[in-house]
This record gives structure tokens, sequence and C-alpha cells, in this order.
């Protein structure tokens, strides 16, 4: 230790003051009597004080707790996915039938549409489920995603609805409630992918979105289906 | 699984341990009775601490997200367990590094290519940028060293915490932390 510099793990040890008192007070006189070593016990020293002084905590992005509520919303409807009342069995079969086939149909149009990309040129207004609201077609081959997606929504909106007296008042509230909160997310997705249509992050947000929406509405009614 | 364990070492880095306070424990009661309001007010006050642990030990800010998204849904469905013993922030935290821990787990493969990657550019003196803040420095460490880092400089966990919650030996993780000391010195001084 008299005339070679300590070892970086001694010298990492005795600035932790993990080194037993023998060993430490030793490291302390080499210290004394080298420059060099206590050039870079400072510069360790110094690392260490910026871990200290580290901010503990960084500002998340807002979109992070968007999804999260998305997501508590979407497992409360399904876990309060019960029918408020039974209904005639005859009835039930129908509206389960009706339902299958529906998703079964919108799976398949979205996947065609999807793969050939030449979709008809529906109105995009048309395909949001009656909000009135035109939006700005999306550029490329998202907007033929997009009417896809749209079709199954509307289609699984359609049939929810239709069965939507049989369903718990809390349900539909927490369905509604999510629903908004998914729509708020896609309108934002959709909105930045207007002003950067390249982004490739956005267009998977907008992506997820959709998907995150067709999800919840197939989980609500093939649980609605099951009891 | 291992069980993690509230930072101690240093003071200022160290969890508060003191059980929830009044107002804490009111808004876990609504959120356990389903009020996302509530919830929400919990996560406005410890998610930039869960997002700093996610963002440091990953050094991917779109994974970092989804981690941080992936806690809070885990905190969400865990609320019932959670009984005041401790502070909030506290259980939330431990919750965030394991969530860290586990993804670091299934992603190992990846984790020792980019490792790799990462030694390679430091050893041959490819870094463009000498002096780079820490956060960025930080970010531009090996995995191994860097969990160390974090674990352990930043968040105030103790090596034999660290060997606990991640299953690896002290005395690996000692070696992580000295390389990690020695390259961010070599990066920040």
């Amino acid at each position: 230790m008299k005339s070679e510099h300590l070892d970086w793990a001694l010298l990492n040890d005795y600035a932790d003051g993990a080194l037993a008192p023998l060993s430490s007070a030793a490291a302390a006189r080499h210290l004394d009597e080298c420059a060099e070593c206590r050039e870079t016990l400072s510069r360790l020293r110094s690392v260490m004080a910026s871990a200290t002084s580290a901010p503990r905590s960084l500002d998340a992005p807002e979109s992070a707790w968007h999804a999260i509520r998305a997501e508590i919303e979407h497992r409360k409807v399904v876990a309060l996915g019960t029918p408020q009342t039974g209904g005639s069995g005859r009835s039930m079969f129908r509206v389960a039938a009706a339902a299958v086939v529906l998703v079964a149909a919108s799976s398949l149009a979205t996947a065609l549409v999807i793969r050939r990309g030449d979709a008809p040129e529906v109105p995009i207004a048309s395909a949001t489920g009656g909000a009135g609201v035109q939006l700005v077609a999306l550029p490329g081959a998202m907007r033929n995603a997009e009417r896809a997606y749209l079709a199954t929504v509307d289609e699984l909106t359609a049939a929810l609805n239709e069965s939507r007296d049989r369903l718990a008042p809390e349900t539909v509230s927490a369905l509604e409630r999510s629903l908004t909160i998914i729509d708020q997310a896609i309108a934002e997705a959709r909105e930045a992918l207007l002003n950067d249509p390249a982004n490739q992050m956005v267009r998977d947000l907008l992506r997820k979105g959709y998907e995150h929406k067709v999800d919840l509405l197939r989980r609500t009614t093939a649980r609605f289906l099951e009891t | 699984m291992a069980t993690a364990l509230a930072p101690t070492r240093s003071p200022v880095r160290m969890t508060n341990p003191a059980p929830a306070s009044p107002g804490e424990h009111e808004l876990v009661a609504q959120a356990k009775r389903g009020d996302v309001g509530a919830f929400e007010a919990l996560y406005r006050a410890t998610s930039g601490r869960v997002f700093a642990v996610c963002l440091r030990m990953t050094a991917d800010r779109e994974r970092a997200t989804e981690l941080l998204q992936d806690v809070f849904v885990k905190v969400w469905e865990k609320l019932g367990t959670f009984r005041g013993e401790s502070a909030f922030a506290s259980w939330v935290h431990r919750m965030a590094v394991n969530t860290v821990l586990e993804n670091r787990r299934k992603d190992t493969r990846r984790e020792s290519g980019e490792s790799n990657a990462a030694i390679d550019d430091l050893v041959d003196g490819n870094l463009i940028e000498r002096r780079l803040d820490l956060e960025a420095a930080v970010a531009k460490l090996p995995a191994g060293a860097r969990r160390a880092f974090v674990l352990h400089d930043i968040e105030g966990y103790k090596h034999s915490e660290i060997a606990r919650m991640t299953g690896l030996a002290e005395g690996t993780l000692r070696a992580q932390l000295h390389r990690a000391r020695q390259l961010l010195m070599e990066m920040l001084t």
C-alpha cells in the first residue's frame, strides 16, 4: 500500500465506509501520502454526490395517466359486467347468436380491409357511431385501417345498445366512462398523427387506442353473453 | 420471488417509513372503494418517483412509461392488500422496483446484448461527449451496472437488500456498482 496505488474496489469500500477500522486507517494513511489516489477519491466522491443529489422524482408523461385510467375503468367494467335481469332464454340466445356473428363478421371485415387496403369510401363521420363529428381523414394506410376499426366499433356498439336495458346501470356507466377516456386518448393520438404523419410511435398509440376500444367492447359483450 | 425492502441506507434517499398520513389514508380508503379520482390523487403524488426509477433502470423512456402504467395498474389491483403500516409511497415504490426487476429478468438475453454493446463503446473510447449530465451518463451504463448504481447510490438500497430483490450475490452487485462508478467517473469528471 505504501508504494502502490489503492485498489479500485478498496477505494470504493473506503468511500462507502465499508472497510474494517484497521483497513480504513491504512487507506487513510496512504491517501495522506498519495496525491493521485486523493484525486481519484475526489472524482469518485463527486460521482457519488451526483447520485445523492439526483432528483428523486421525474415528470411522468401525462399520457400515462390516461392509459392507466382507461385500463382500470376497463377492469371495473369487466368485473361489473353482469346483466341486470336474466331475460328469456330464447331472447338471450338470439342476442348471443347475433353478437357472435357480428364479432366474427367485424373481425373478417377488419382483416379484409386492412389486408386489401381497398375499403369503400365510407364517410368517416358515418362510422363514428352517430357522434356527428366529421373527422379529418388520416393520411395513407392509416385511413383504411381507421375505417375498419370504426366499422367494427359501430357494429359492437350497436349490439351492446340493443342489449343495453339488460345491463346493470353501473355497468353501463362504467363502460361509458371507459369509452370516453379511450376516445380522448384516440383523439389526442389522432391529432398528433395529423401533425406528424410519419411518427411511428404516434401511429402505434392510435392503433393501440382503437384496439383497446374494440377489445373493451368485445370483452363486455362476451362477458354479458356468458351470464 | 425475493421480497423487496424499503431503502434504508442514505437519509436523503430513504423512503419515508412512517405510516400513511390521515389524508393519504382517506384517499386510499376511497380508492379501495373504486374512486378513480382518489386514485388519481395518489398517482399524482407518487408517479414521479416511480417514473424516475423506471426510467433510470431501463434507460428507455417508452419502456419506462409502459412500466409506470403496469405498476399503477398493479397498485390499483392490489389496493386491498395495503394496510397502511407504511407510507403509501413506500409501498408503491417497492412494487415499482419489483416490477422493473421482473421485467429485467424477462429481458435477460436482450439486456446482455445491450450491456456488451455499451461496454464496447466505452472501452473503444467511442463516446463523442465526455461530459454528460448524470441522467444521460447513467443511461449509457451496461444494464447490470446501471441497476446496481440506481438502486444503491440513487435509491439508497443496501447491497444485501438488492441481493434479496435480484437473487444475485452481494459480491456481484458490489462489482457492478464499482464498474458503474468507474464508467460514470470517466464520463462525468
